[in-house]
């Protein structure tokens, strides 16, 4: 542990992807961005801004071409599986479509398992108690352990799939346009788990949206992020009440305020 | 599990009802009868016209088959108008080797079919379009031409496998295998194209889906992603095309045993076909139709095996 409890670290971070024709695409260029212990923030951006790959790099899902990341003072800018597996005791992550994230030949049981049985070093009591806590943590019912993911509503999934993330107990969670896909009504219930989540386990998030409004909820700093490089950062009240950049002000025009309608991002 | 069986099973009934009736009144469209076959060409009108009482071909196509519909029922497929031999008999005497065929070709295209889509979908590039050319050039080339190169190529020039006919396993497993490898190798190479494809197409989309992301940043290792999460996912899909290629392959079946010159229900229906032989075609369709019913039903199993959305609704 460095200064102040800084947990994650990212600096001038540059990810490219080989585009068509072998052509470079460069999604990321030169980002920078820390999370402190306990500390949530909000990422924010249109789609194709280069929000979702700055996760997906942290998470090893997206090619560091430079540039650090590095996590509790180690650097994981490039981590393979082994250290990926250890990494994941302290980093986890949950993805924007709640149908998809879930495996849908296995049961709900299995699933919140699965990262404690990679860890190799529980035993199947101490999985079941886990199991049990972490839905109870969620708000669903223990016996969703038996059932399967068909068997649940979008809300209910999401609930289900930041269980999966809450089971190793996680210092950070990368949350992926978390609530991006639910109703209004189950968007805000979820929201609040995390905010309660983040309240009584001082785990840190960062939260990538495309709805400020939504970051604003939740976040304590906020960072908008635009072709691949970040136009403004700050408090999460300043940048929303105050915002500085022209793209920021954009956003929040674009979105009706106060939240009504919030429109699926297409990807 | 129990009451989906017993509802196909109910369901089958009519389904064979219909099936018969179909083939009954489809044959009665066909001209010439067993009559004139059994007669030969020099036989006199008189003749032929009392073998045909004899038969009872004369009588209207519906009382033809209330006969035979009387003859199911009481537990008979009848007797074969040529040889006066059960049709049952033959038929059981000629599953074994067409069953070997089919379930042969359709396990190797499978099997095949699932590593090449398996290994296709993790290579970038070239894999993959080996795999696409390979499929449209398995959907192109005709199944008797391939047969007929097979022959040419193994039998004739290398004389590794015999050219025509058939051993039963009971009698020499090693050369029923031998018997068998040149037929299944011309009947699977659609489905292990079609298969291919198909695995391809569905591990890649497993793959793109975020629990597979949840795995990868878990830092599970490939292995097990393919084989314990993006297999199975990917097994509903796969299940339905292989038993579409059993079905597939029995029709492929009636042209392939007759190229290699395999006694099986296929070289029997094309010989019942051509001398008008009623009940023994009327107990090849009989039998086709139970043997889909089957397939189908064995499908269904495995859907709700491997699907729990199935298992519980």
């Amino acid at each position: 542990m460095t200064e102040t409890g800084l947990l994650l670290d990212v600096a001038d971070l540059v990810v490219r992807f080989r585009g068509r024709r072998g052509k470079q695409v460069t999604a990321l260029s030169g980002v920078d961005l820390t999370i402190r212990e306990g500390e949530t923030v909000g990422l924010v951006g249109e789609s194709g801004s280069g929000k979702s790959t700055l996760g997906n790099a942290v998470l090893g899902l997206a090619p560091v071409a430079s540039g650090t990341i590095t996590f509790a003072g180690e650097d994981i800018s490039h981590a393979r599986n082994r250290q990926r597996r250890r990494l994941s005791r302290d980093l986890q992550a949950v993805f924007q479509n709640p149908y998809g994230s879930l495996n849908p030949t296995r049961t709900i049981g299995s699933t919140l398992a699965e990262p404690m049985h990679e860890q190799g070093r529980f035993g199947r009591a101490e999985i079941q108690r886990r199991i049990r806590e972490v839905l109870d943590q969620v708000g669903m019912p223990a016996d969703s352990a038996q059932r399967y993911p068909s068997e649940f509503s979008g809300g209910q999934r999401q609930r289900i799939a930041i269980a999966r993330a809450l089971v190793l107990s996680p210092r950070l969670i990368i949350c992926d346009e978390p609530v991006s896909a639910l109703d209004l009504s189950i968007q805000a219930q979820v929201l609040n788990l995390l905010g309660d989540l983040k309240r009584e386990l001082g785990v840190s998030l960062l939260f990538i949206s495309h709805d400020l409004a939504v970051v604003r909820y939740i976040a304590d700093s906020i960072v908008v992020l635009k072709h691949g490089e970040i136009v403004e950062r700050g408090p999460a009240a300043q940048v929303y009440d105050n915002p500085q950049a022209e793209y920021t002000q954009r956003l929040l025009a674009a979105a009706p305020a106060p939240v009504t309608h919030v429109p699926f991002e297409s990807r | 599990m129990l009451i989906l069986i017993l509802k196909r099973v109910l369901i089958s009934i009519p389904l064979l009802f219909v099936v018969s009736v179909l083939v009954f009144v489809l044959q009665s469209f066909i001209p010439g009868d067993a009559a004139q076959q059994i007669a030969g060409p020099q036989a006199s009108p008189e003749m032929v016209e009392k073998l045909r009482e004899a038969l009872g071909l004369n009588l209207p196509v519906w009382e033809q088959y209330a006969r035979w519909l009387g003859e199911v029922l009481h537990g008979s497929l009848g007797t074969s108008l040529l040889n006066g031999q059960p049709v049952i008999d033959a038929l059981n005497q000629r599953l074994p080797t067409t069953l070997s065929l089919v379930i042969g070709s359709t396990v190797i295209a499978t099997i095949v079919g699932v590593v090449l889509g398996v290994i296709s979908s993790r290579g970038k590039g070239a894999a993959a379009r080996f795999i696409d050319v390979l499929s449209i050039a398995g959907l192109a080339v005709p199944g008797f031409w391939l047969a007929l190169l097979l022959i040419t190529v193994f039998s004739v020039q290398l004389g590794i496998f015999p050219a025509t006919g058939y051993v039963a396993f009971a009698d020499s497993p090693s050369e029923w295998l031998r018997s068998l490898a040149l037929p299944v190798a011309a009947l699977s190479l659609t489905g292990v194209t079609a298969i291919a494809k198909q695995t391809r197409e569905a591990m890649l989309d497993v793959q793109a889906s975020d629990f597979i992301r949840n795995l990868r940043a878990n830092g599970i290792p490939e292995s097990a992603i393919v084989f314990r999460h993006a297999l199975r996912s990917s097994a509903v899909r796969i299940v339905t095309i292989s038993g579409l290629l059993f079905i597939g392959a029995l029709g492929g079946s009636v042209v392939i045993e007759q190229v290699f010159g395999l006694p099986g229900l296929g070289t029997l229906a094309v010989s019942a076909t051509t001398s008008k032989d009623l009940p023994m075609i009327q107990g090849i369709a009989v039998y086709f139709t139970l043997i889909v019913i089957v397939v189908n039903l064995a499908t269904d199993i495995a859907y709700g095996w491997i699907n729990p959305k199935v298992r519980t609704s």
